[in-house]
């Protein structure tokens, strides 16, 4: 009925804008041996996020060892994550995905690698 | 008097302009209607003296968030305590939950938080403010859309 009174010519769905990164939030901590931990952030628009593990320091010293990173959402009392790697420490982010407006989490855990606990240094860059 | 099968057929024809009114018209908002869902969490945990936790949830439509602290207990001796404890209502930003609504109340059983929610994520915390001596097995139960 409405198709036959309807003088519309129809439209093609729209692509989302997929935004870069707009905010950068460094989050710093101890990783325990066998720990893990994660930090919350939201996105304001549909946009890339992208997470780097910039610094790891054992006793001090930079390290190369490689822990969990992971990119997800917080749920009950942990961070439930869509993707993860294991990695060392380095300049170009690691974690990246788009995400819809909305409250996300990094995490970062020892994939088993820590014999000492760790300073880390993260940063996170989105929308 | 117009018999049954005119009156059926009157009343047909004015349902049927009313429909092809609607269907061609530019300005017509058709009611919507809506399918709430309520679902039901329940964090648990142990306290620690001076301790802080919180829980993350997801929230699907538009309604309230009920937050009740409902039970504590001795890790130890299992034996029910009545100790004045943080609640917190918020979003979940750092490390921790970025608490918007708050109230210091002893376990209940109804809700000592409602907070008004729009789908998203939300957290809800618990904290000792100083008067837990030892620590403590909690429950806290959270409804929400």
């Amino acid at each position: 009925m409405c198709a036959g009174c309807s003088d519309d010519t129809p439209t093609s769905p729209s692509t989302e804008t997929v935004a870069p990164p707009s905010v950068t939030e460094t989050w710093e901590g101890t990783l325990a041996v066998g720990g893990s931990r994660f930090y919350s952030f939201s996105v304001s628009q549909n946009g890339t996020v992208n997470v780097t593990l910039t610094n790891l320091l054992e006793n001090g010293a930079d390290s190369a060892t490689q822990v969990g990173l992971a990119l997800g959402y917080p749920a009950g009392t942990g961070c439930t994550a869509n993707t993860s790697v294991t990695v060392a420490a380095a300049v170009d982010p690691q974690v990246t995905n788009t995400y819809k407006p909305g409250v996300y989490c990094a995490k970062i855990a020892d994939a088993g690698n820590l014999s000492i606990p760790a300073q880390f240094r993260i940063v996170i860059a989105h929308p | 008097m117009p018999s049954l099968i005119a009156r059926t057929i009157g009343g047909a024809a004015i349902a049927l302009a009313a429909t092809l009114s609607i269907a061609c018209g530019d300005d017509v908002t058709l009611p919507t209607s809506t399918t709430s869902t309520i679902n039901t969490e329940v964090y648990t945990g142990t306290m620690t003296v001076g301790g802080s936790g919180f829980y993350s949830f997801s929230v699907a439509g538009i309604g309230a968030a009920a937050i009740t602290f409902g039970s504590l207990t001795n890790a130890s001796t299992g034996r029910p305590l009545d100790v004045a404890m943080g609640l917190g209502f918020g979003i979940p930003a750092g490390e921790g939950c970025n608490v918007s609504m708050s109230a210091t109340a002893g376990p209940a059983l109804t809700a000592q938080i409602s907070a008004p929610v729009l789908p998203g994520t939300y957290c809800a915390q618990l904290s000792d403010v100083g008067n837990l001596r030892v620590p403590a097995v909690f429950g806290v139960r959270i409804v929400h859309p």
